[in-house]
């Protein structure tokens, strides 16, 4: 699939605003399963950006708006194609292969992505009380992670403005209502506990014609778990499935801390911000 | 006044028996021996009021009434004779050398990971590990540009380390203010010996400070940035900033445009080179850590990144001062140096893992538990001097989150006197020694000598009512 994807991120000001500097991560990944074509940006006021790569491999850009202005307007544009054929069904689990997710080796390679971060500490009693009868249930890791996503699914509510960007995991438990953000923080939490390297991922989501899919609004999150022998699997548990060529890559980190994807910090008043995405699949499935 | 001392089990600085010093000591001994008793209490308290008059203080937190205090001073020093410095000097800079190098190690390739040398999860999980800093290329690689590493003597009167501090060592200035007091309060104490002076010590440390600058720029506008007057170790700051004649400078006094760092003057802007920081990671840069903080400068990383700009000590040095780390230098030492540690750590525990938390919940009573992220003395078990319910509450804090915790044996910490008036009294000391990284690395001669007053106190933490004394390298 090749799909070109444009987001405006629109703040306007009350008062003039100066000093700003600003620091985004909305490049598309590029890397085996998805290559990012092309990746244009345009920032109003007209000022350079400088990049960087940060340790989770993210793609970050900074910039300052010294000069007085009363709107700041970022306009990224890409064009990205996912490789349809990288993405499978089912994985067949070995006892070999479950032993090796346990083992002590494993365990320190992917260290980052089983700790608790201030996103994803959940009360351990809380995680014992969701993850045991999963546990049981499932065949195989591969398993129980499917079944966590259904879990979280049927278990919340999907109610736009429940919560904001600073929610936890605990949190948004309480009250078993949120949104993509909040259902990827809250299956962290349940993967981690369970000795299951997993991490968050942000990105844009195809919609299509099918109307039934979540998080059309701007840009969407969501999980990634690292199993022996395969790569990073992505599971959506706000839709409740397993990701493939519908879920566009932009950014990996531990929580939502590590992958924002525009933050600044300015001289001057309060703020209004305007987020549009649009997707649009430019080219079906090429068939090699 | 010494005739009612006894060294007892402990291992004296002082005497080797009652009333036989060691060598070194014979001149000052005899001294003392013979001063009366009234003019060493007068001199005593001329001391204390020097302090108080000179405003070196510190605040103590953790303490309802947010007072200033001074440190007590006592006047006995604390001599290190010539071949022990030496030797002692070459094991600092092979430390610091070592923890340099695992720092940009750990930042960058990750090497000694990779090698299993030290568990990845220990380090990549620290609360210290900063991931915003991978990948910089500081100037000169180096990361530590001032060390603070606390010794202790055991009971064999051998060095050894206790603690690496490698984020915002403070003490410096007392040092300087405790060898003022002895010149004009007990000038006949240092004339009877040859003490190596601390008149050029600045001088090493601006050249140190100038040596890191980004782009070998030889002339670097330096500053000291504080968090302000409220932090415990202002006089520090100050102090410092003062000696070393830079600006003292506030997160507001500065600002970052398009990558370069500028103060604010009443001429207008002029670029900084380097910033010697006593502000903690978390609050440099309200962009890249933490957002409500209000003591940073917003860029400062960015800037840090782009080689602009020279940020000393390295951000996120934590990550190798670290309690559970320390329990690895000496491995640090032998993969990255292909040496022998000269100075030797104190044995450690660690709870994380089950064996070592079963041997340390079974002999609290005899062990010192210490939280990995802690420091300043707060929060720590003394096993052999707690109560039965103080160790039980210690417990329950242990056994809900094991692998923040590190018990160590109990070590006793050489002694020395302390005059109490009538009598001298045996009391615990450390050193803190600093090590200063430029072009070459420097030992600062003696360093701080902490005393803890408190009867039998192992504690020697300044918040902890520590007091402090001269500490005297000899030139011969």
């Amino acid at each position: 699939m090749k799909y070109r994807v444009t987001q405006h991120t629109h703040y306007t000001y009350e008062l003039p605003v100066s000093h700003s500097i600003n620091q985004f991560r909305l490049k598309p990944t590029d890397d085996m399963k998805q290559e990012c074509i092309s990746f244009k940006k345009e920032i109003t006021p007209n000022v350079p950006s400088y990049v960087h790569y940060d340790y989770w491999g993210n793609h970050v850009e900074t910039f300052y708006a010294w000069e007085d202005h009363e709107e700041l307007l970022l306009v990224t544009t890409s064009e990205v194609t996912i490789d349809s054929f990288a993405f499978k069904e089912a994985y067949s689990f070995s006892p070999q292969m479950k032993d090796a997710l346990f083992s002590q080796g494993f365990k320190e390679q992917y260290a980052e992505f089983l700790m608790k971060t201030g996103y994803t500490t959940l009360p351990d009693e809380v995680c014992k009380k969701i993850t045991e009868p999963l546990w049981k249930e499932c065949n195989d890791p591969f398993d129980f992670v499917k079944l966590v996503s259904k879990y979280i699914y049927d278990t919340f509510t999907y109610t736009p403005g429940s919560t904001t960007v600073n929610t936890t995991a605990s949190e948004a438990w309480e009250n078993k209502v949120g949104v993509c953000q909040d259902y990827t923080h809250l299956m962290l939490a349940l993967c981690r506990s369970r000795g299951i390297p997993a991490r968050y991922v942000s990105g844009y989501l195809y919609i299509g014609e099918n109307l039934a899919m979540r998080g059309d609004a701007a840009t969407h999150a969501w999980v990634e778990v690292k199993l022996p022998t395969a790569g990073w699997i992505g599971f959506d548990p706000t839709n409740n499935v397993l990701v493939k060529n519908q879920h566009i890559r932009v950014a990996v980190g531990r929580d939502y801390t590590d992958i924002v994807p525009l933050k600044g910090v300015y001289h001057g008043g309060i703020q209004k911000l305007d987020v549009k995405v649009s997707v649009y699949a430019i080219e079906e499935n090429v068939t090699a | 006044m010494f005739k009612t001392y006894e060294t007892k089990s402990f291992f004296d600085e002082m005497l080797q028996e009652r009333e036989k010093p060691r060598a070194h000591y014979q001149t000052l001994y005899n001294r003392l021996s013979t001063l009366p008793e009234d003019e060493l209490q007068a001199r005593h308290e001329a001391a204390q009021q020097n302090f108080l008059r000179q405003g070196i203080t510190f605040t103590v937190y953790n303490d309802d009434q947010g007072a200033e205090r001074t440190i007590p001073f006592d006047f006995v020093p604390n001599i290190i004779p010539k071949d022990e410095w030496l030797q002692l000097e070459k094991g600092l800079i092979q430390r610091v050398k070592a923890l340099n190098l695992f720092l940009d190690d750990v930042y960058n390739d990750q090497q000694i990971l990779k090698d299993g040398l030290i568990p990845r999860e220990l380090v990549v999980t620290c609360k210290y590990f900063y991931p915003q800093v991978t990948k910089i290329k500081v100037p000169r690689r180096n990361h530590i540009f001032m060390a603070g590493i606390d010794l202790i003597k055991d009971e064999n009167g051998e060095f050894r380390v206790l603690e690496d501090n490698l984020r915002n060592p403070s003490g410096l200035s007392y040092v300087f203010q405790n060898r003022y007091v002895m010149r004009h309060v007990f000038p006949d104490f240092l004339q009877d010996y040859n003490v190596v002076s601390l008149e050029n010590q600045f001088t090493h440390i601006h050249d140190a400070l100038s040596s890191i600058a980004p782009n070998n720029i030889t002339m670097p506008n330096i500053v000291l940035l504080t968090p302000g007057v409220y932090n415990s170790a202002y006089f520090d700051h100050s102090f410092i900033a003062q000696q070393l004649g830079i600006e003292l400078v506030e997160g507001r006094d500065l600002l970052v445009r398009d990558r370069i760092v500028y103060m604010k003057t009443t001429r207008g802007l002029k670029r900084v080179d380097v910033i010697y920081r006593r502000i903690d990671d978390e609050f440099l840069d309200p962009l890249e850590f933490r957002p409500d903080s209000m003591l940073g400068v917003a860029g400062l990383l960015d800037a840090y990144r782009a080689g602009n700009v020279t940020i000393s000590n390295g951000i996120g040095n934590g990550v190798a001062d670290d309690k559970a780390i320390y329990h690895y230098v000496p491995n640090m030492i032998r993969y990255y140096l292909g040496e022998d540690p000269i100075i030797r750590n104190v044995e450690t525990y660690f709870l994380r893992d089950e064996e070592q938390r079963k041997y340390v919940l079974e002999n609290l009573d005899q062990l010192v538990v210490k939280q990995t992220d802690g420091s300043g003395g707060y929060n720590l078990l003394i096993g052999p001097h707690a109560t039965e319910q103080e160790r039980e509450d210690y417990r329950v804090q242990i056994e809900k989150n094991p692998s923040n915790y590190i018990a160590q044996p109990m070590v006793t910490l050489s002694r020395m006197p302390v005059f109490r008036g009538e009598e001298f009294s045996g009391c615990h000391i450390d050193v803190r020694a600093f090590v200063f990284n430029g072009e070459h690395p420097h030992v600062f001669p003696g360093g701080l000598t902490r005393v803890a007053l408190k009867e039998g106190s192992l504690v020697v933490n300044s918040s902890q009512g520590g007091g402090c004394k001269d500490t005297w390298v000899m030139t011969d």
